[in-house]
């Protein structure tokens, strides 16, 4: 463990290249954003968490559709609506990051560091990974918006996996695309650059947390009053391989060799998340592993939160992607 | 000038006074010589039962040439002879009718002595008619029921044909009096109205008399307790008024058809009356689904509770009304509700139309509904108290399972009941159990409730069919008569 110093001279604010996502329809991209605030505001309570994160924005198009989404997930249990083209969010993630020493006086020392990162975060629609589906031009945006950020949070939906099977066939078409757009950056060398936070979503769906409670993945966060289980990221990418057995056309087991063959690997890391969390039992106040899923649908198709919006690992695959881009800046 | 010819007045008058004095086997004989036609004889006698009948018949040309002949062979009892006022020859019991009896040929009347003659414009069968309706019961009449006389027990006592008092000797048109009867399930047999008399003048004891019958009505009369009124139209005729359903018309039956009619219907009589069970039909009746199903439900269920109503003499009805679970901390759940516990058929029915105003939240969930608390909550507190249990349940929906089910993904119940356990208690208890079912139903839990009788709500449904498919119609014994009503 390195030792911390006392903060350098003021390098507060960095503009980031930017984190896209990635995901199909449905998989709850945009409820990830919409629980992310949550998630930020949840973690300032942990003990021992002397100093959060703060979300925020310059921008007014991107502060409005920030507090919409906060307000549709935390008052009327709505989830936000999914993106019909590309949407493009400037929220600026405040707080430190641990770096280190650069000799002298600092050397071999980390210190913690203030920084203002601007997030700059691409929602395209699930419809544009799809090859066939969309405009030519729409896809083009995709592809360069994807190629000039720097970290990718790619949602793995299994229910949709099982349903339907199409996570590989888009997301084999996107890299195609991001090879062929990525090259003519210095920083490529074979492998796409980015960093890549894969997060395996719907933690709270029946089907995921029996799979992950029969493989014994399930660890009380000990951070978490209600008790809520998690899934540590070191048996996230097991927990991944188990539920793409179970995909709908049986191609869904080349997704992780896809993506590890075309990102480098050490710049990959696996999450497990639940965006509106578990449901939390009225009566007991506690997690309770029969009734887990937070989420039910109505006769008009949408569907709305059981109760309070409690995000699993939204914000750690962010904070990772952050300190990365941090670190390699 | 008129009313000194025609004489309606004198012949209503002398009609009554000689159809009062009938007794025994006397016989009435009037001799009418109507307008333009033959000249006939009425004879006019009561039967075994004080009725009085009149016939007629032709009188031969011959007897009419010779008045000597008329007064020997006819041999009236009591002469209300012929004559023509005009002619004469006139006798004081014959009565010349039609519209100008002056203008009659008067050549064939025969001379009459001293019989008595009028003279009207209408013709004596209305006059007699008149006079029969009009004329006092000469015998009591008495409504034939059952009565089941005690036993050591409820229901083991012996059936007795008893005579319940309607009109005593001297009724007569218009006189009225109300009576209760209790007419017990007959499926499709009817149910005979019987009106009989005793002999006054006989040395037998009244109470010890057969009763013979006077006037014999049926129908398929639905179960239950009437309160009829009897109306006397004439003798021999009595009018029931309050029955749900028209009696027949009465036969003129020859006296022997009648007797032998009678028969038939003391030799139907049971010994004994096999008495229906008491039964607790207890109606579960999931009320989500939209308004357009649950009117469905309801009057379904409304119809079986008719039907049970109908073939079971003692029914007792409960409501139960449940939902769905609400899933969200915003919502409020809200346990099954019991709207009417053993009541009444007619209370049960007016709880169920109760329900089709409830109003569908659009924020309920859609894939369960708390079916398992509704179930639980009978076997806690069901018993056979208020009759052997029959539960019928009108829904669709699969219930909460007790735990995470990834199969269905239907959220648990919130109080964790499992259904399957509860059903195995109410089994126990003797439960009959029946489903009238959407088309749409989903979960095992519909079989299992269904093991006696399913129906779908949205087809016709047979519900006489359905409710003796349950227990709760007793077809197996005919009682052709009914009984008093206690």
């Amino acid at each position: 463990m390195a030792k911390k110093g006392r903060l350098p001279p003021d390098q507060t604010h960095r503009a980031e290249p930017g984190i896209a996502m990635l995901g199909a329809t449905g998989s709850g991209k945009s409820t990830f954003l919409g629980a992310l605030q949550i998630a930020f505001l949840n973690r300032a309570r942990y003990p021992g968490e002397t100093e959060g994160w703060r979300l925020w924005s310059r921008d007014e198009a991107s502060r409005a559709e920030l507090v919409k989404m906060h307000t549709a997930l935390t008052s009327k249990g709505e989830f936000p609506m999914p993106t019909r083209g590309i949407d493009r969010f400037d929220w600026i993630l405040e707080g430190k990051v641990e770096r280190p020493g650069n000799g002298g006086l600092w050397h071999s020392q980390t210190y913690d560091q203030r920084v203002e990162l601007t997030l700059k975060l691409t929602d395209p629609t699930g419809e544009l990974t799809g090859y066939e589906q969309m405009g030519r031009q729409l896809r083009g945006e995709l592809i360069d918006h994807m190629a000039s950020s720097r970290g990718i949070l790619y949602m793995f939906d299994p229910i949709r996996e099982f349903n339907r099977g199409d996570a590989y066939d888009k997301t084999y078409s996107l890299i195609m695309d991001l090879m062929a757009a990525v090259p003519d950056e210095q920083r490529f060398d074979g492998r796409l650059p980015h960093y890549l936070a894969i997060c395996v979503t719907k933690l709270d769906e029946p089907r995921v947390f029996r799979t992950a409670q029969s493989l014994n993945m399930l660890v009380r966060n000990d951070h978490d009053a209600h008790g809520f289980p998690i899934v540590h990221d070191t048996d996230a990418r097991d927990l991944l391989l188990e539920l793409c057995k179970v995909g709908r056309k049986g191609n869904t087991s080349m997704v992780p060799q896809l993506l590890e063959e075309y990102f480098h690997p050490d710049r990959i890391t696996y999450f497990v998340t639940s965006s509106v969390g578990f449901m939390l039992n009225k009566r007991t106040r506690q997690f309770d592993d029969q009734d887990t899923e937070n989420v039910y649908r109505l006769a008009s198709g949408d569907s709305l939160v059981r109760g309070p919006v409690n995000p699993i690992n939204v914000v750690e695959p962010v904070l990772w992607l952050v300190n990365r881009l941090a670190l390699s800046a | 000038m008129e009313e000194e010819i025609y004489q309606e007045d004198a012949v209503h008058r002398a009609l009554s006074d000689e159809i009062a004095r009938l007794t025994g086997k006397r016989t009435l004989t009037i001799v009418e010589f109507p307008a333009g036609g033959q000249a006939v004889t009425w004879r006019v006698r009561r039967d075994e039962n004080g009725t009085p009948l009149a016939d007629r018949r032709p009188v031969e040309a011959a007897v009419l040439r010779d008045p000597d002949a008329l007064y020997r062979l006819v041999d009236p009892a009591f002469i209300v002879s012929t004559g023509i006022v005009s002619t004469g020859i006139v006798s004081t019991g014959i009565v010349r009718t039609g519209d100008d009896p002056a203008e009659e040929p008067p050549a064939e009347l025969p001379a009459t002595g001293q019989v008595p003659a009028y003279q009207c414009r209408t013709p004596l069968d209305q006059m007699l008619r008149e006079a029969i309706r009009l004329s006092p019961l000469v015998v009591a009449y008495e409504l034939a029921l059952l009565e089941e006389a005690p036993g050591q027990q409820p229901g083991t006592g012996r059936l007795e044909l008893i005579g319940q008092p309607l009109f005593p000797i001297g009724a007569s048109h218009g006189d009225k009096v109300l009576v209760r009867v209790h007419v017990e399930p007959a499926g499709s047999d009817e149910t005979c109205f019987a009106v009989v008399a005793r002999d006054p003048r006989s040395a037998v004891p009244p109470k010890d008399q057969a009763l013979a019958p006077v006037q014999i009505q049926s129908a398929v009369v639905p179960p239950g307790t009437w309160e009829l009124t009897a109306e006397l139209a004439r003798p021999g005729r009595v009018v029931f008024h309050g029955l749900p359903v028209e009696l027949s018309r009465p036969a003129s039956p020859s006296p022997e058809q009648l007797v032998a009619s009678w028969a038939d219907i003391k030799r139907r009589v049971p010994e004994r009356l096999t008495r229906t069970e008491p039964v607790h039909l207890i109606c579960l009746i999931e009320v989500c689904g939209g308004s357009d199903l649950l009117q469905l439900r309801i009057d379904r269920l409304v119809k079986l509770v008719n039907a049970a109503d109908a073939a079971s003499r003692q029914l007792a009805v409960t409501v139960v009304a449940y939902g769905p679970h609400s899933v969200t901390w915003a919502g409020q759940d809200e346990a099954p509700s019991v709207r009417a516990w053993a009541a009444p058929a007619d209370r049960a029915e007016h709880v169920l139309q109760e329900l089709a105003v409830r109003r569908p939240d659009e924020r309920e969930y859609l894939r369960a509904a708390q079916l398992e608390c509704a179930l639980a909550w009978l076997a806690g507190y069901l018993s056979d108290r208020e009759g052997r249990p029959v539960i019928v349940t009108a829904g669709g929906r699969p219930p909460h399972p007790h735990r995470m089910d990834p199969r269905t993904q239907i959220i648990p119940c919130p109080d964790r009941v499992n259904w399957r356990p509860q059903l195995d208690r109410l089994v126990e208890l003797g439960t009959t159990f029946g489903v009238l079912r959407d088309k749409t139903w989903q979960g095992d839990i519909w079989l299992a409730l269904g093991q006696k009788v399913t129906a779908t709500v949205d087809d016709p449904v047979d519900m006489p069919d359905f409710a003796a498919a349950l227990g709760l119609h007793d077809s197996g014994q005919a009682v052709p008569l009914p009984l008093i009503a206690g």
